[in-house]
Protein backbone atom coordinates (compact mmCIF):
# COMPACT_ATOMS: atom_id res chain seq x y z
CA UNK A 1 0.00 0.00 0.00
CA UNK A 2 1.53 3.35 -0.97
CA UNK A 3 1.26 6.62 0.98
CA UNK A 4 -1.49 7.96 -1.26
CA UNK A 5 -3.69 4.94 -0.58
CA UNK A 6 -2.95 5.14 3.15
CA UNK A 7 -3.81 8.84 3.18
CA UNK A 8 -7.11 8.20 1.35
CA UNK A 9 -8.07 5.47 3.83
CA UNK A 10 -7.19 7.69 6.80
CA UNK A 11 -9.32 10.51 5.41
CA UNK A 12 -12.21 8.10 4.86
CA UNK A 13 -11.82 6.88 8.44
CA UNK A 14 -11.79 10.43 9.85
CA UNK A 15 -14.84 11.47 7.83
CA UNK A 16 -16.90 8.33 8.46
CA UNK A 17 -15.98 7.69 12.10
CA UNK A 18 -15.56 11.20 13.44
CA UNK A 19 -18.06 13.06 11.29
CA UNK A 20 -15.51 15.47 9.81
CA UNK A 21 -16.59 17.29 6.66
CA UNK A 22 -14.54 15.84 3.76
CA UNK A 23 -14.21 19.26 2.14
CA UNK A 24 -12.24 20.77 5.03
CA UNK A 25 -10.05 17.73 5.59
CA UNK A 26 -6.86 18.53 3.70
CA UNK A 27 -3.52 16.78 4.24
CA UNK A 28 -2.10 19.74 6.15
CA UNK A 29 -4.91 21.05 8.32
CA UNK A 30 -4.15 20.45 12.04
CA UNK A 31 -6.56 17.85 13.44
CA UNK A 32 -6.67 19.18 17.00
CA UNK A 33 -7.28 22.57 18.68
CA UNK A 34 -7.07 25.43 16.17
CA UNK A 35 -7.55 23.20 13.13
CA UNK A 36 -10.43 20.72 12.95
CA UNK A 37 -10.80 20.86 16.74
CA UNK A 38 -10.70 17.17 17.58
CA UNK A 39 -10.39 16.07 21.21
CA UNK A 40 -9.12 13.12 23.25
CA UNK A 41 -12.18 10.98 22.48
CA UNK A 42 -11.59 11.48 18.77
CA UNK A 43 -7.96 10.43 19.21
CA UNK A 44 -9.12 7.15 20.79
CA UNK A 45 -11.36 6.53 17.79
CA UNK A 46 -8.47 7.33 15.44
CA UNK A 47 -6.22 4.87 17.27
CA UNK A 48 -8.90 2.16 17.23
CA UNK A 49 -9.66 2.81 13.54
CA UNK A 50 -6.01 2.73 12.48
CA UNK A 51 -5.42 -0.45 14.42
CA UNK A 52 -8.42 -2.07 12.76
CA UNK A 53 -7.69 -0.78 9.24
CA UNK A 54 -3.90 -1.13 9.11
CA UNK A 55 -3.00 -3.29 12.12
CA UNK A 56 -0.77 -0.47 13.39
CA UNK A 57 -0.90 0.22 17.13
CA UNK A 58 -0.70 3.89 18.11
CA UNK A 59 -1.43 3.46 21.79
CA UNK A 60 1.06 5.41 23.84
CA UNK A 61 2.68 7.28 20.95
CA UNK A 62 3.23 11.01 21.39
CA UNK A 63 1.15 13.82 19.93
CA UNK A 64 3.28 14.42 16.83
CA UNK A 65 1.83 11.70 14.57
CA UNK A 66 -1.67 13.03 15.26
CA UNK A 67 -0.86 16.55 14.05
CA UNK A 68 -2.47 16.18 10.62
CA UNK A 69 -3.35 13.63 7.95
CA UNK A 70 0.16 13.87 6.51
CA UNK A 71 1.83 12.96 9.81
CA UNK A 72 -0.67 10.15 10.46
CA UNK A 73 0.03 8.79 6.99
CA UNK A 74 3.78 8.93 7.55
CA UNK A 75 3.44 7.10 10.88
CA UNK A 76 1.25 4.36 9.41
CA UNK A 77 3.51 3.97 6.35
CA UNK A 78 6.55 3.67 8.59
CA UNK A 79 5.02 1.07 10.88
CA UNK A 80 2.92 -0.86 8.38
CA UNK A 81 5.60 -3.44 7.68
CA UNK A 82 6.54 -3.90 11.37
CA UNK B 1 9.90 -30.50 31.29
CA UNK B 2 10.22 -26.86 32.24
CA UNK B 3 7.12 -26.01 30.24
CA UNK B 4 5.21 -28.79 32.04
CA UNK B 5 6.08 -27.34 35.45
CA UNK B 6 5.26 -23.84 34.19
CA UNK B 7 1.82 -24.98 32.98
CA UNK B 8 1.15 -26.93 36.16
CA UNK B 9 2.23 -23.97 38.30
CA UNK B 10 -0.01 -21.66 36.31
CA UNK B 11 -2.94 -24.04 36.71
CA UNK B 12 -2.41 -24.19 40.47
CA UNK B 13 -2.20 -20.39 40.67
CA UNK B 14 -5.39 -20.06 38.62
CA UNK B 15 -7.15 -22.42 40.98
CA UNK B 16 -5.86 -20.57 44.03
CA UNK B 17 -7.00 -17.21 42.67
CA UNK B 18 -10.48 -18.57 42.02
CA UNK B 19 -10.68 -20.13 45.48
CA UNK B 20 -9.47 -16.83 46.96
CA UNK B 21 -12.17 -14.97 44.97
CA UNK B 22 -14.84 -17.39 46.16
CA UNK B 23 -13.81 -16.91 49.79
CA UNK B 24 -13.73 -13.13 49.36
CA UNK B 25 -17.21 -13.28 47.88
CA UNK B 26 -18.50 -15.23 50.89
CA UNK B 27 -16.88 -12.76 53.28
CA UNK B 28 -18.32 -9.87 51.29
CA UNK B 29 -21.84 -11.35 51.46
CA UNK B 30 -21.49 -11.77 55.23
CA UNK B 31 -20.00 -8.41 56.16
CA UNK B 32 -21.65 -6.07 53.65
CA UNK B 33 -25.13 -7.66 53.57
CA UNK B 34 -25.40 -6.72 49.89
CA UNK B 35 -28.72 -6.10 48.21
CA UNK B 36 -29.43 -5.76 44.50
CA UNK B 37 -32.46 -3.76 43.41
CA UNK B 38 -33.70 -3.71 39.81
CA UNK B 39 -35.87 -0.76 38.92
CA UNK B 40 -36.58 -2.53 35.62
CA UNK B 41 -36.20 -6.28 35.10
CA UNK B 42 -35.36 -5.65 31.42
CA UNK B 43 -31.86 -4.81 32.65
CA UNK B 44 -31.39 -8.34 33.92
CA UNK B 45 -32.43 -9.72 30.54
CA UNK B 46 -30.23 -7.25 28.65
CA UNK B 47 -27.19 -8.37 30.64
CA UNK B 48 -27.51 -11.86 29.17
CA UNK B 49 -26.69 -10.59 25.69
CA UNK B 50 -23.82 -8.26 26.44
CA UNK B 51 -24.11 -4.77 27.85
CA UNK B 52 -21.92 -1.98 29.12
CA UNK B 53 -22.59 -1.45 32.81
CA UNK B 54 -21.81 1.98 34.21
CA UNK B 55 -21.75 2.96 37.85
CA UNK B 56 -20.68 5.68 40.22
CA UNK B 57 -17.28 5.02 41.79
CA UNK B 58 -17.27 5.29 45.55
CA UNK B 59 -14.48 2.94 46.64
CA UNK B 60 -11.66 0.68 45.45
CA UNK B 61 -13.95 -2.19 46.45
CA UNK B 62 -16.51 -1.33 43.74
CA UNK B 63 -14.67 -3.24 41.02
CA UNK B 64 -14.86 -6.43 43.03
CA UNK B 65 -18.23 -5.82 44.69
CA UNK B 66 -20.41 -5.33 41.60
CA UNK B 67 -19.42 -8.46 39.60
CA UNK B 68 -19.95 -10.61 42.70
CA UNK B 69 -23.58 -9.49 42.77
CA UNK B 70 -24.20 -10.24 39.10
CA UNK B 71 -23.50 -13.93 39.08
CA UNK B 72 -25.96 -14.62 36.26
CA UNK B 73 -23.56 -12.96 33.81
CA UNK B 74 -19.80 -12.78 33.34
CA UNK B 75 -18.69 -9.24 34.04
CA UNK B 76 -15.38 -7.81 32.92
CA UNK B 77 -14.18 -4.76 34.81
CA UNK B 78 -12.20 -1.91 33.30
CA UNK B 79 -9.41 -1.13 35.74
CA UNK B 80 -6.64 1.46 35.71
CA UNK B 81 -3.13 0.18 34.99
CA UNK B 82 -2.01 1.91 38.19
CA UNK B 83 -3.66 -1.00 40.03
CA UNK B 84 -3.52 -3.70 37.38
CA UNK B 85 0.28 -3.53 37.11
CA UNK B 86 1.03 -3.69 40.83
CA UNK B 87 3.35 -6.60 41.50
CA UNK B 88 1.16 -8.93 43.59
CA UNK B 89 -2.20 -7.72 42.30
CA UNK B 90 -1.18 -8.26 38.67
CA UNK B 91 -0.93 -12.01 39.14
CA UNK B 92 -4.49 -11.92 40.52
CA UNK B 93 -6.04 -9.48 38.04
CA UNK B 94 -4.71 -11.19 34.93
CA UNK B 95 -6.38 -14.44 36.00
CA UNK B 96 -9.73 -12.75 36.46
CA UNK B 97 -11.95 -10.81 34.04
CA UNK B 98 -10.28 -7.42 34.41
CA UNK B 99 -9.30 -5.22 31.46
CA UNK B 100 -6.50 -2.70 32.05
CA UNK B 101 -6.58 0.86 30.81
CA UNK B 102 -3.84 3.47 31.02
CA UNK B 103 -5.52 6.71 31.98
CA UNK B 104 -2.35 8.74 31.48
CA UNK B 105 -2.24 8.36 27.72
CA UNK B 106 -4.56 7.81 24.76
CA UNK B 107 -4.90 4.09 25.38
CA UNK B 108 -7.24 2.25 23.02
CA UNK B 109 -5.99 -1.27 23.75
CA UNK B 110 -8.82 -1.90 26.20
CA UNK B 111 -11.38 -1.44 23.43
CA UNK B 112 -10.83 -4.66 21.42
CA UNK B 113 -10.79 -6.62 24.68
CA UNK B 114 -14.02 -5.00 25.86
CA UNK B 115 -15.62 -5.50 22.46
CA UNK B 116 -14.62 -9.18 22.34
CA UNK B 117 -16.29 -9.68 25.73
CA UNK B 118 -19.43 -7.87 24.59
CA UNK B 119 -19.59 -9.87 21.36
CA UNK B 120 -19.38 -12.99 23.49
CA UNK B 121 -22.51 -11.87 25.36
CA UNK B 122 -20.62 -10.84 28.50
CA UNK B 123 -20.87 -7.50 30.28
CA UNK B 124 -18.24 -4.84 30.77
CA UNK B 125 -18.34 -2.69 33.89
CA UNK B 126 -16.92 0.81 33.52
CA UNK B 127 -16.70 3.66 36.02
CA UNK B 128 -17.01 6.64 33.67
CA UNK B 129 -15.95 9.13 36.34
CA UNK B 130 -12.46 7.72 35.79
CA UNK B 131 -11.57 7.99 39.48
CA UNK B 132 -13.10 7.53 42.88
CA UNK B 133 -15.42 10.16 44.29
CA UNK B 134 -13.51 11.91 47.09
CA UNK B 135 -15.66 12.96 50.07
CA UNK B 136 -18.79 12.26 48.07
CA UNK B 137 -17.86 14.78 45.36
CA UNK B 138 -19.01 13.41 42.01
CA UNK B 139 -16.83 13.63 38.94
CA UNK B 140 -18.08 14.36 35.42
CA UNK B 141 -18.30 11.35 33.11
CA UNK B 142 -15.65 10.81 30.44
CA UNK B 143 -17.43 9.79 27.27
CA UNK B 144 -14.85 7.22 26.05
CA UNK B 145 -16.88 4.38 27.59
CA UNK B 146 -19.40 4.91 24.79
CA UNK B 147 -16.99 3.96 21.98
CA UNK B 148 -17.58 0.18 22.27
CA UNK B 149 -21.29 0.92 22.67
CA UNK B 150 -21.19 2.82 19.39
CA UNK B 151 -19.20 0.12 17.60
CA UNK B 152 -21.47 -2.74 18.68
CA UNK B 153 -24.79 -1.03 19.40
CA UNK B 154 -25.13 -2.70 22.79
CA UNK B 155 -27.26 -1.29 25.61
CA UNK B 156 -25.85 0.73 28.49
CA UNK B 157 -27.13 -0.20 31.92
CA UNK B 158 -26.84 2.49 34.59
CA UNK B 159 -26.17 1.40 38.16
CA UNK B 160 -25.66 3.07 41.49
CA UNK B 161 -23.52 1.76 44.31
CA UNK B 162 -24.81 2.94 47.63
CA UNK B 163 -23.21 2.53 51.04
CA UNK B 164 -19.83 3.13 52.60
CA UNK B 165 -18.61 -0.48 52.94
CA UNK B 166 -18.95 -0.40 56.71
CA UNK B 167 -19.04 -3.83 58.34
CA UNK B 168 -22.58 -5.17 58.88
CA UNK B 169 -24.09 -2.11 57.19
CA UNK B 170 -26.06 -2.89 54.06
CA UNK B 171 -24.32 -2.14 50.77
CA UNK B 172 -26.72 -1.67 47.86
CA UNK B 173 -26.53 -1.91 44.10
CA UNK B 174 -29.44 -0.26 42.32
CA UNK B 175 -29.80 -1.14 38.64
CA UNK B 176 -31.72 1.10 36.27
CA UNK B 177 -33.37 0.59 32.90
CA UNK B 178 -31.20 -0.27 29.89
CA UNK B 179 -30.43 2.79 27.79
CA UNK B 180 -30.51 2.41 24.05
CA UNK B 181 -28.47 5.29 22.70
CA UNK B 182 -28.35 6.37 19.08
CA UNK B 183 -24.62 6.98 18.69
CA UNK B 184 -24.40 6.43 14.96
CA UNK B 185 -26.35 9.50 13.90
CA UNK B 186 -24.61 12.03 11.71
CA UNK B 187 -22.52 14.77 13.26
CA UNK B 188 -19.23 15.16 15.08
CA UNK B 189 -18.42 12.09 17.14
CA UNK B 190 -17.25 13.97 20.22
CA UNK B 191 -20.49 16.00 20.36
CA UNK B 192 -22.67 12.92 19.94
CA UNK B 193 -20.80 11.02 22.65
CA UNK B 194 -20.76 14.03 24.98
CA UNK B 195 -24.56 14.43 24.87
CA UNK B 196 -25.09 10.68 25.33
CA UNK B 197 -22.58 10.66 28.18
CA UNK B 198 -24.49 13.50 29.88
CA UNK B 199 -27.67 11.41 29.69
CA UNK B 200 -25.87 8.42 31.22
CA UNK B 201 -24.35 10.60 33.95
CA UNK B 202 -27.78 12.00 34.86
CA UNK B 203 -29.23 8.45 35.01
CA UNK B 204 -26.49 7.08 37.25
CA UNK B 205 -26.53 10.01 39.67
CA UNK B 206 -30.35 10.01 39.81
CA UNK B 207 -30.20 6.32 40.76
CA UNK B 208 -27.53 7.09 43.37
CA UNK B 209 -29.69 9.87 44.87
CA UNK B 210 -32.70 7.55 44.91
CA UNK B 211 -30.68 4.80 46.57
CA UNK B 212 -29.62 7.16 49.37
CA UNK B 213 -33.14 8.50 49.92
CA UNK B 214 -34.71 5.02 50.15
CA UNK B 215 -32.11 3.53 52.52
Amino acid sequence: MNEQEISAKIKELLCNNLGIDAEVLTDDIPLFSDGIGLDSIDSLEIIAGIDEEFGVSMTGVGKEPFYNVKSLTAYVAEHLQD
Amino acid sequence: MNSFFKKAGNGVLNGLVHIFTFILRLVMYIIYLPKVEYTDLKAREAMKNGAVLIANHTSHKDGFFVPQLLLHTKTYVLITRKWYDKKFLNSVFRRLPYIPINLNEADAEWMPQAEAALKNGDCVLIFPEGKREENGVREPFHSGFLLPVRHLDVPVIPMAISGDYKIFRRQKLVIGSPLKLDLNKSGRLSNILKSASDICEAEVFALADKAVSTK
